[in-house]
């Protein structure tokens, strides 16, 4: 015992000494911790700023002061400026509505490719596969073209539809259910149950943690597009959050940063405190689901 | 349906459950048969096992009765009626898997009752039957956990809870006790068996595992690459084996399986001649025979000697202890010895040695047919 613990201990040093170039134990750790404290400083550092200001009065702006008085005021002044619980409305209705949609057709489509057979079901999957290669916003002209064919350019539909079928979230819960023993299936189908039957009652609760994760990647990608929103909608009836918060911060509309900023921080808001209240489970889930 | 309107079908004996026939059933795989085409009868009330070495079809056929595997011929009936197309749930039939097919996400009562809430039975009578079935099963305390919580055993009660709450007649299993350990194997064994006579099932068990067969069965259906090779009682089976395989296949140790010629038994060129361990014995006269080797198991001694270019294993109770010497003469009664005509195809069987004649062994007098055993 006394012997082990001088040959262990210097067994330990002498490995990372042994890994790195020799003279300067541990630098290459001490550079890679460097290295991520400063690519995520860099990272938040727009959102620091964005919280500093709004909490601040705009006197504060562009000078930083440690003691200068904290104010609330950005808010309501935001608030009042623009109809954002429109947008905020607008927004919840686009983001549950392409989720429930993405989530009833990506089951049914990933249970149908996971265990039916049927002619064409690799071309089909294929395809499937194809619309995870394309960059939507390659599409953006066709389906503009698409929705006004459709009569619904300027409306919540024309900015969720090109979503709904999601190809990713049909592969990500093929490959789940495929892992689900069929011993199970058949234990079900001998009691009777119909097909969607089986679904709901066996691969639906089986396949959560991929339900959880898909719907976090889906809700946030969601909720921060801009792009396409921007060019399909032109009303307030129909704004998301994100084009409306662009109008309300463009440079001609005057409006001080200190309020925009405190906008910026409304708009982005839920999804953060959803993101803290949950992170435990969303992390579990995309472990399980194996997102990483 | 009457048994679906009884609320304790659990708890009672089905008085007539109904027996299966496979009217030349027979599958393919793509290009490769896995069953040739095979008819025969699955007693109602009776625990039959379809027993057999690996990748002999067992599986297949039991899935085929099941209705997860379509026959390319042939026709199931079961009570008479036929349901070769049937969908599974149709059929009358419940069924233990090799891995239990416990559902995860469903605590040990929802398991049980899985299939009564599919079938809309109503909650008073679900809860009754459950509290029967947990009580006949032990599974009172456990109703709460998930299957994970749960040993090997209690998952295999609860898959056989399931199965038997459901209150069809016939049971099909598929290997169920392989992955116990083997105390829980003995236990789960007689569990079985007592449940199958209890409540009259017709149950049909798969197994590679002769001693299985040999305790649970009340009939065994011994199967070789998609062939029935014999079928009939255990001991049928033992006392008088139809086939070298099915000779070779029960028992432990097998049937020593001789060309008869080494056994200084007059028969047509090519029979082979079986005789099982425990009915060679070791006496004054007959079989000249060589002491090779011996193994000692504790209550008996397995003896492997020689005679001419056959090679005997015998067994006898451990505390005759061996033979004095290395010579030796070996006996039996007329009646335990088996015949088997020359097998048509490619025979497996050690081709006999004419050098070696059996007569010229040293001490014992000259006996070519052995005397019976007193
Ligand atoms: N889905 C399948 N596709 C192709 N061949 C199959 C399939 N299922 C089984 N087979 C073949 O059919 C034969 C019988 O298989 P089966 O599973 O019935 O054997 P088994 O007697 O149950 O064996 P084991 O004791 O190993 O479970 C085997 O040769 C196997 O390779
Ligand atoms: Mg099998």
């Amino acid at each position: 015992m006394t012997f082990a613990t001088p040959t262990s201990a210097t067994a330990a040093v002498s490995a990372p000494v042994s890994a790195t170039t020799g003279a300067w134990p541990g630098l290459d750790r001490v550079l890679i911790s460097v290295g991520a404290w400063m690519l995520g400083l860099i990272w938040i550092a727009p959102l620091l700023y964005a919280a500093w200001t709004a909490f601040h009065p705009a006197a504060y702006e562009t000078r930083f002061d440690l003691l200068a008085p904290l104010s609330l005021e950005n808010f309501p002044l935001a608030w009042k400026q623009a109809p954002f619980a429109r947008y905020f409305l607008n927004t919840v209705i686009l983001v549950t509505s392409i989720l429930s949609v993405q989530l009833v057709v990506g089951t049914l489509a990933a249970f149908a490719f996971a265990r039916l057979r049927f002619a064409g079901r690799n071309l089909l999957f294929g395809l499937v596969l194809v619309q995870m290669m394309v960059m939507p916003d390659i599409l953006l002209v066709e389906n503009y073209r698409t929705m006004r064919m459709l009569g619904l350019v300027d409306t919540i539909a024309a900015i969720g539809l090109p979503y709904m079928a999601s190809g990713f979230g049909i592969f990500l819960l093929r490959q789940t259910f495929m892992t689900i023993p069929r011993e199970l299936d058949e234990a079900a189908r001998l009691e009777g149950v119909s097909l969607l039957g089986l679904i709901w009652r066996v691969y639906v609760p089986l396949a959560k943690p991929t339900y959880l994760a898909f719907g976090l990647v889906s809700v946030s990608a969601h909720w921060n597009d801009f792009i396409w929103p921007l060019i399909v909608t032109n009303s307030v009836s129909s704004r998301p959050l994100t084009v409306g918060l662009s109008i309300f911060a463009a440079p001609d509309s005057g409006v001080q940063w200190s309020v925009i900023n405190a906008a910026t921080l409304m708009t982005s808001a839920p999804l953060l405190i959803g993101f803290l209240l949950f992170q435990r489970q969303f992390v579990q889930s995309f472990m399980r689901a194996g997102i990483k | 349906m009457k048994r679906a309107k009884s609320t304790c079908v659990a708890a009672q004996s089905l008085p007539d459950a109904p027996g299966l026939i496979l009217h030349d059933l027979s599958k393919d795989y793509g290009t490769q048969r896995a069953i040739e085409t095979l008819g025969c009868e699955i007693r109602g009330g009776e625990f039959t096992v379809l027993l057999g070495p690996s990748g002999c079809g067992k599986s297949t056929l039991l899935r085929m009765i099941a209705g997860f595997e379509t026959p390319t011929g042939g026709r199931i009936t079961l009570g008479g009626r036929d349901i070769t197309a049937l969908p599974s749930s149709q059929r009358d039939i419940a069924m233990v898997f090799q891995n239990y097919a416990l559902f995860p996400h469903l605590d040990v009562a929802g398991n049980i009752t899985f299939g009564l809430n599919v079938r809309r039975v109503p909650r008073a009578e679900q809860r009754q039957r459950l509290d029967e079935v947990a009580r006949m099963m032990g599974l009172d305390a456990l109703l709460r956990r998930k299957p994970a919580q749960l040993s090997g055993g209690q998952q295999q009660r609860v898959a056989l809870a399931r199965a038997v709450i459901s209150g069809r007649p016939v049971l099909l299993m598929d290997e169920p006790l392989s992955n116990l350990d083997a105390k829980l194997r003995a236990e789960m064994r007689a569990e079985i068996r007592a449940l199958q006579r209890r409540l009259g099932l017709t149950l049909i068990y798969v197994t590679h595992d002769q001693v299985e067969a040999m305790t649970m069965a009340d009939r065994i259906i011994l199967l070789n690459a998609g062939r029935i090779e014999q079928s009939g009682t255990p001991e049928q089976i033992y006392s008088r084996p139809a086939t070298p395989f099915a000779a070779r296949f029960i028992g432990s140790p097998p049937m020593n399986l001789v060309p008869a010629e080494a056994l200084g038994i007059a028969a047509p060129p090519g029979t082979s001649a079986g005789l099982r361990p425990e009915d060679i014995e070791i006496a004054e006269t007959g079989l000249p025979a060589r002491l090779v080797s011996h193994e000692y198991l504790g209550a008996d001694l397995l003896i492997t000697v020689a005679a001419g270019s056959a090679r005997l294993i015998l067994r006898r109770p451990a505390r005759l202890g061996l033979p004095p010497g290395p010579e030796l003469c070996l006996r039996w009664a007329p009646d335990a010895l088996h015949r088997f005509a020359p097998q048509p195809g490619p025979a497996s069987l050690p081709t006999p040695d004419p050098a070696s004649d059996p007569a010229s062994g040293p001490a014992c007098a000259a006996e070519p047919a052995p005397q019976p055993a007193s």
